[in-house]
């Protein structure tokens, strides 16, 4: 199969969109003559003109708002914020309208919006440009999110969430826009909430999503060469979230470590932890349920601490053999 | 005035029962159907409801107690109230608590004893003791790590299936030496290869070696409550019935297709036994003297054709009842069998569930045994036992030898009930039925 980058799988889910479907259009800061701050929508404004690729001004309320409302009217608006920082600018529009909408007007209107938006940190660009934040939208009902983390993921999740008559938040990995992968031709989806298990295991589940995964898979690997067999569970849609695979996974492997890039606390770990604690799979549990997350802190600019501040490969490797061989330590009351 | 709680009388054959542990401490409040105490009986552990609202004043018996039924063993009145005078149990006798400690009821380590602190164990090696039915306080632990599943699974079945355990334990070899390649539970299959693999002779040359002089140590395993009530009854049975054993063989090759075919078609995991339980329904409804009880100069015909199927466990052969087997579908019974005995190895069945039977199966054909005499459960008059699947020489029609699969069966009767050509229509009708496998699903 032909290989492309997580980028330009992004990039032709949104122009095979854009020519299957007239109402699909696509808005955002410097998306048009510059092609994107991260180069996804090179060559879109030549291909589909001013009209559906349309550059607009520094205000992420006035783009997301416009969104919400070109959908609301029967378009299928793809907006971009630049940094999914900036989301805080547009929050209103995100979880009071967007989100809230169908409920409000008895489904009466719907609102099939796409807000594409790099996240996570690793670019050396420090507080407001690297954060991870899909726990602010996952704890609001109403709206979708998905973190792909292969290039076929990315256009499979894409193609799904334009054609989703809900608000998605479409968080794509800052740092994976240049990793290569396979990527079928033409039209597919790849349904939310469903989860993929990425390598089969039976001694440690690791849970993780977006650029986590292909640092677990790695970790996996290592802990492979020592004789440990790790599982991991890919949940690619944080919501709708995949209880049903983590359950299972557990089950099976009944030692959990959980990965993810966002800060620990209050993080979307503690919702798969509290899933597996309220479910059945509590009862195949064989150690403490472990995270291993972002430190509680913002994104430091030098960086060295930026770097240290992530789950890495050699972390995520030392704890799945520590849980596999029951030497973990955990925080005392 | 204060309300007595006693050792409850849970079943008609039930004359005493343990206290596994007390899940309220006095002082504490109680309302009616409140779990108050666990209870071990001869066949379940049980839940010991309150019946009486109020406070829990006094414990008159301890945890790991044997206390005859009706006797009074705690008090539920108002606070502060005084104890009322217990004849009974000052009548009781202390000296016979806890003599012998069963599985299940934690007599060494005590770690498990209410208030006394809980042991560590993660929940998935809760979950295995509790399936098991031992206590986690005698699992031992690496280094004081909290005890995980593994622990529990090597303590009590070194890391095998439960059907690999006992398959085993019957053909006499070690777990510990099938230990699988690159980990793994050990199943059937390795059970089977490593018993094809060496004779009896071999692995016990291998098992004990002729090491070291002096005298090996003897040890004292007690019974388990079940297997003393078993053992009663057993002997019972065997001094005071005239039995006799018949044996037949089922040419079971086309039942065998047949069931593969059913199992293939999805769904469905019929066993060998669960078409022999189906069989025996059918040639019981057809010879009603063998689905009786004796009840003294006489016979009772019963009704209902309830099966009791005989399940192997960790402490000890429960035997518990599948009612009115004859009107269940073929996958309802087999589904209703295996929750059974499930539930039997677990001890979570209810002590209804082990009485009224009207007749027994008894199968260990997976052990490969061919043919076995079983003892019958009074007061009924038959029971079956069910050997192994053994492959044999025939001549087909046409004179070429072929091989046919033929299964042992084996009926114990009792004579005053059934006498030779009664008791052989049952095993007739019953061997039959196996041979036309059409006629079992009419």
């Amino acid at each position: 199969m032909r290989e492309m980058t997580y980028a330009e799988a992004i990039r032709e889910a949104l122009s095979e969109e854009m020519r299957r479907d007239e109402s699909v259009f696509f808005i955002g800061e410097d998306i048009g003559v510059y092609g994107g701050a991260f180069g996804v929508s090179k060559g879109m404004l030549a291909e589909f003109g001013p009209k559906r690729v349309r550059d607009t001004p520094i205000s992420e309320t006035a783009i997301v708002g416009c969104g919400v409302g070109a959908a609301m009217a029967g378009l299928r608006p793809v907006v971009e914020i630049m940094f999914s920082d900036f989301v805080a600018v547009a929050m209103d529009q995100i979880v009071n309208q967007a989100a809230k909408a169908r409920f409000q007007f008895g489904g009466q209107f719907s609102v099939p919006l796409v807000i594409r938006t790099p996240s996570g940190s690793g670019t050396g660009a420090a507080e407001q440009h690297s954060q991870s934040l899909e726990a602010w939208f996952v704890h609001t009902p109403g709206i979708k999110v998905a973190v792909p983390s292969t290039p076929a993921d990315a256009k499979g999740l894409l193609i799904s969430a334009i054609r989703d008559p809900n608000p998605v938040l479409f968080l794509e990995q800052k740092l994976l826009y240049r990793t290569k992968g396979e990527v079928p031709e033409g039209d597919y989806t790849v349904p939310f909430g469903q989860a993929a298990v990425r390598r089969e295991g039976r001694d440690v589940a690791v849970i993780t999503y977006g650029r986590m995964v292909a640092r677990c898979l790695e970790a996996a690997q290592a802990a492979a060469a020592e004789g440990i067999e790790a599982e991991v569970l890919d949940l690619r849609t944080l919501a709708p979230m995949d209880r049903e695979a983590i359950i299972r996974t557990v089950k099976k492997c009944g030692r959990v470590l959980i990965v993810h890039e966002a800060c620990r606390t209050g993080g979307v770990g503690g919702e798969i932890a509290a899933t597996i604690a309220d479910s059945e799979a509590f009862f195949w549990l064989d150690a403490p349920v472990r995270r291993l997350c972002g430190e509680d802190t913002p994104i430091p600019y030098n960086r060295n601490l930026e770097d240290s501040i992530v789950p890495r490969v050699p972390g995520i490797t030392e704890e799945i053999l520590r849980l596999a061989r029951r030497e973990a330590s955990w925080p005392r009351a | 005035m204060a309300q007595s709680v006693i050792m409850p009388k849970s079943g008609m054959a039930m004359e005493e029962g343990i206290i596994v542990s007390w899940l309220k401490k006095v002082g504490e409040t109680v309302s009616p159907g409140e779990a108050i105490a666990t209870i071990e009986t001869d066949k379940a552990v049980l839940d010991l409801e309150a019946e009486a609202a109020g406070t829990l004043i006094a414990i008159l018996r301890e945890a790991g107690d044997r206390v005859p039924v009706t006797q009074i063993i705690a008090w539920i009145g108002k606070p502060g109230e005084a104890v009322p005078e217990s004849p009974s149990a000052e009548k009781s006798q202390p000296a016979a608590a806890a003599t012998a400690p069963s599985p299940g009821v934690n007599a060494g380590t005590g770690s498990a004893s209410p208030g006394g602190g809980r042991v560590a164990a993660t929940p998935a090696a809760r979950r295995v003791a509790s399936e098991a039915g031992i206590d986690l306080g005698t699992v031992p632990s690496a280094n004081g790590v909290p005890v995980a599943a593994e622990d529990v699974l090597r303590y009590v079945r070194k890391d095998a299936t439960p059907l690999a355990a006992r398959m085993a334990e019957a053909a006499g070899i070690d777990p510990a030496s099938l230990a699988r390649e690159g980990g793994g539970r050990i199943r059937k299959a390795d059970v089977e290869a490593a018993a094809a693999g060496a004779s009896t002779g071999e692995r016990l040359l291998k098992e004990r070696p002729r090491s070291g002089d002096g005298p090996r140590p003897d040890s004292r395993v007690p019974f388990t409550s079940i297997q003393r009530i078993t053992g009663l009854r057993l002997a019972r049975s065997h001094a005071e019935i005239p039995s006799v054993t018949s044996f037949a063989q089922a040419d079971v090759t086309s039942l065998l297709a047949a069931r593969e075919s059913l199992n293939a078609s999805g769904g469905l995991r019929i066993s060998l036994n669960d078409l022999t339980v189906r069989a025996c329904t059918k040639a019981l409804a057809a010879n009603p003297r063998v689905n009786a009880v004796v009840d003294g100069d006489g016979l009772i015909l019963k009704g209902n054709i309830d099966i009791g199927i005989a399940v192997a466990t960790e402490t000890g052969l429960l035997v518990p009842v599948l009612r009115d087997a004859d009107r269940l579908s073929l996958p309802e019974q087999s589904r209703r069998s295996r929750d059974l005995a499930e539930r039997a190895r677990t001890r979570r069945l209810r002590p209804e569930e082990f009485e009224g039977g009207t007749f027994t199966v008894s199968n260990i054909g997976m052990y490969g045994i061919s043919a076995f005499t079983p003892i019958i459960n009074p007061p009924q008059v038959g029971i079956l036992g069910v050997g192994a699947v053994e492959e044999r020489l025939a001549l087909d029609p046409d004179g070429r030898p072929v091989v046919r699969k033929v299964l042992n069966l084996c009926f114990t009767f009792d004579h005053r009930a059934l006498d030779g050509a009664e008791s052989s229509a049952f095993l007739a009708a019953l061997r039959d039925l196996l041979e036309s496998p059409i006629h079992l699903v009419l």
